[in-house]
């Protein structure tokens, strides 16, 4: 089960060295990296790039049902790491334009990683192994009332949260490839 | 039962990314693509293209810029459609846009020009350092930081438009060197790229030796208008005359001017530095010999005057020539000017009436010109020198020339024919000293036997007239005729030796009559005395007896011809003897055997 929040803190940490290097790159050139540039645009790639880590990385374990590949605890931890620094990435690719389909994307990213921090709280409200799997003896302890509600909560959260990713990516994908005709093919 | 599907294929997933796409679709459609577009288009007014003045008033005619997804163009090609200027430049590389794209086959509008970046960005935006400012007639190389050591940027020169104002230039240099920046500006005018290419071509590092002109010694110190005053463009300043008179002529203390340039014989450093000048190259008249050692005002009496001074040898030496102008003026025609009496040179073959040959030519001057510095007058016949020497004492004349040459008093070449006595033969060849005992010629006897009396094989016994039978040529084979004597030889006479008849060399006296030589034979016994030519002849010694003949009888009168029988026959040991018996065996009355 996730014990303190060293993820979230190493996440901070990283999205700190990003923003120095982001803040020295823009004192150095005088000018917001555009995301058409070569700083916004690998900015972009990256954050996409750790985004599509973070949804497809801890599915595909929670359905592996094998240790071999680690603790589900340490993939959660790395789901919630590159949830974050990703979409902080791709926030700063969008050079703080929120327009069209691109700004569009930035706040199904936004919506996606707040009902991320969300379905956290909720997951950890029922106790876990290791693993990933509910700890009947700790849930043993609890008041029945209490760990329904917080399973339910969490099922609910599922299936808002998955579909918003769904929508996200989708929108993402056709930022990508209306970047890739207008900007890579000039057309 | 647990649900193992990734949650990207959940029925809802799928329906959420269904939804988006038809969103996303709707809304492009509704939008007219703006739903794609990173920002608004740029609406600064610019200069009217089709109408328009700015992208922005294109609007959503997403087209204009963007083709179909069926098209074959670019985006490239739609912006030529409009900005077709841009599209004549880019073949051309001696245009900005032609020598940006080059032939790179990467570069395209877009690197350079971006919108949707909202109404007010620029549409143009390019690293200073990539941009070929300089087909534009000013580099950059320059301009690479402003005064605080920031970048330039485009907008530090062209703030609002990039048709370029060169008060941008004054401007911006006042606030670098406000001094010379207005000094500069009322030198050469404020139009600075008249003159400045942005390579500093004109600029703190120009290095004047590159313009045909270095700058060295006073000239370092100068002012620029000083030389290029009024000059308000390069060709000005290139055209600015490099001769030292046009700047210096008002300088010039020459009173009568010169051809030559200044530096000739000045220098940089100043009028009355190390005033050099080479006569060598550049004057009329080398300096050699004592003339190097000689001040300049020995010669250029009259100060700062050169040209023009005289370079004829008595101008400056007319008190020191001890000919008294005799020779004329030009003393070098002799002397040299190491010194009056160094080698002293005359081409006595040039210049006078004597050619100096042979002996001649190593004799001293003094020799023959024995009055000092006395040489014209002299008197060229031979007599003048030689007489002393003469050995015919006056006999030949005084002109020696006419057997003699210089080489030698022995190589004298007679003409003998001149004389009575001509030199034929073997004379031809002999040393004259051969006739002409102890040099002595006149008087020498022109007979043979003055000389050959020695050699006469005959002992005078023909006289002295050698010639008559012998030629210059050699003494054999002389050329005497027998028939001219009064015993002309005929017969077996002229197939004999001279000597024969001649004893010991002995010609004279030799006896004509034929016992002298032949005797008088025993055979004959005295019978027929010593008339044989009566009997004989020199071409037959053998004669024919005719009679008459003692006890034989003549027969037929053809003489003694007794059977044919020859003398001998008979006689057969003298004429006094007789025998029959070598013809007839017995006396048989005649008969033979």
């Amino acid at each position: 089960m996730l014990r303190g929040a060293k993820e979230l803190w190493l996440a901070i940490l990283a999205c700190l060295l990003i923003t120095g290097l982001y803040a020295g790159f823009t004192v150095l050139t005088g000018k917001i990296p555009a995301a058409s540039e070569f700083v916004g645009h690998t900015i972009g790639i990256l954050g996409f790039i750790l985004m599509i880590l973070t949804e497809t990385l801890y599915s595909l374990r929670k359905r592996s049902r094998s240790a071999r590949w680690g603790r589900m605890s340490g993939w959660l931890q790395f789901h919630i790491f590159t949830g974050i620094v990703g979409p902080f990435m791709v926030l700063l690719h969008s050079s703080w334009k929120f327009n069209g389909l691109a700004g569009a994307v930035i706040i199904l990213t936004g919506i996606v990683v707040f009902s991320g921090f969300i379905g956290r709280y909720i997951y950890t409200r029922i106790p876990r192994t290791a693993d990933g799997f509910e700890d009947e003896g700790a849930i043993a302890g609890m008041q029945k009332a209490a760990v329904a509600n917080a399973r339910r909560l969490m099922a609910l959260w599922h299936t808002i949260h998955i579909p918003i990713g769904m929508a996200l990516f989708t929108a993402a994908f056709v930022h990508i490839i209306g970047a890739l005709y207008y900007a890579t093919f000039l057309r | 039962m647990r649900d193992n599907r990734l949650g990207c294929t959940t029925p809802l997933a799928i329906f959420a990314s269904i939804i988006t796409l038809l969103v996303i679709a709707g809304t492009s459609y509704a939008s007219g693509s703006r739903f794609f577009t990173a920002g608004s288009l740029n609406a600064q007014p610019g200069r009217e293209i089709g109408g328009i003045t700015s992208h922005a008033e294109i609007g959503n005619d997403c087209a204009q810029c963007h083709p179909e997804p069926w098209s074959s163009e670019y985006m490239g090609d739609r912006c030529v459609r409009c900005h077709t200027d841009i599209g004549k430049e880019l073949p051309d590389q001696s245009t900005i846009h032609g020598a940006l794209k080059g032939d790179s086959a990467t570069l395209n509008c877009r690197t350079c020009h971006h919108d949707h970046r909202g109404s007010t960005a620029l549409l143009t935006e390019v690293a200073s350092n990539d941009f070929p400012h300089a087909v534009t007639g000013f580099a950059l190389t320059s301009h690479q930081k402003l005064n605080d050591t920031t970048a330039f940027t485009c907008l530090d020169c062209h703030p609002s438009d990039f048709e370029f104002d060169p008060t941008i230039c004054v401007t911006c240099h006042l606030k670098v060197d406000n001094v010379f920046t207005i000094a500069h500006g009322l030198q050469f005018s404020e139009n600075c790229l008249a003159c400045h290419d942005g390579k500093d071509t004109y600029g703190k590092a120009f290095d004047h030796a590159q313009a045909r002109f270095a700058l060295m010694g006073k000239h370092t110190g100068l002012l620029c208008t000083q030389c290029h005053l009024n000059a308000r463009s390069i060709v000005d300043l290139q055209s600015a005359p490099t001769d030292c008179q046009n700047c210096h002529q008002k300088d010039d203390p020459h009173p009568r001017g010169t051809s030559f340039e200044c530096a000739t014989c000045h220098n940089t450093n100043g009028w009355e530095e190390n005033v050099a000048f080479d006569h060598q190259l550049a004057a009329n008249f080398k300096l050699e010999g004592k003339h190097t050692g000689v001040t300049c005002d020995k010669c250029h009496t009259t100060h700062h005057l050169f040209i023009g001074a005289p370079t004829d040898c008595v101008a400056c030496h007319e008190k020191e020539d001890p000919h008294e102008q005799r020779y004329g003026t030009r003393c070098d025609d002799c002397h040299i000017p190491t010194g009056w009496q160094e080698n002293v040179k005359f081409d006595h073959n040039l210049a006078v009436n004597f050619k100096l040959e042979g002996k001649h030519i190593s004799v001293p001057c003094e020799q023959c010109h024995t009055i000092p510095h006395q040489f014209i007058g002299t008197p060229i016949d031979c007599f003048a020198c030689h007489e002393k020497e003469d050995k015919h004492n006056g006999e030949y004349g005084t002109n020696c020339g006419a057997c003699h040459d210089p080489s030698e008093w022995k190589n004298a070449t007679v003409d003998h024919n001149i004389f009575a006595f001509t030199l034929t033969g073997a004379h031809q060849t002999i040393p004259c000293l051969n006739c002409h005992i102890n040099n002595i010629f006149k008087g020498t006897p022109s007979v043979c036997a003055a000389c050959h009396g020695k050699d006469d094989a005959h002992r005078g016994a023909y006289g002295n007239d050698c010639q008559f039978c012998h030629t210059t040529s050699a003494w054999k084979p002389s050329t005497f005729s027998h028939n001219k004597t009064r015993f002309p030889l005929s017969g077996r006479h002229g197939g004999l030796s001279c000597t024969a008849c001649h004893k010991n060399g002995q010609f004279a006296g030799t006896p004509a009559s034929c016992a002298g030589c032949h005797g008088n034979p025993a055979f004959h016994r005295g019978l027929f005395g010593n008339n044989c030519e009566s009997c004989h002849n020199t071409s037959n010694w053998s004669a024919s007896y005719k009679g008459p003949h003692p006890n034989i009888a003549d027969e037929g009168g053809r003489g003694v011809n007794h059977g044919g029988a020859s003398c001998r026959d008979c006689h057969t040991k003298s004429l006094t003897q007789a025998t029959c018996t070598k013809c007839h065996s017995n006396n048989d009355g005649g008969e033979k055997d």
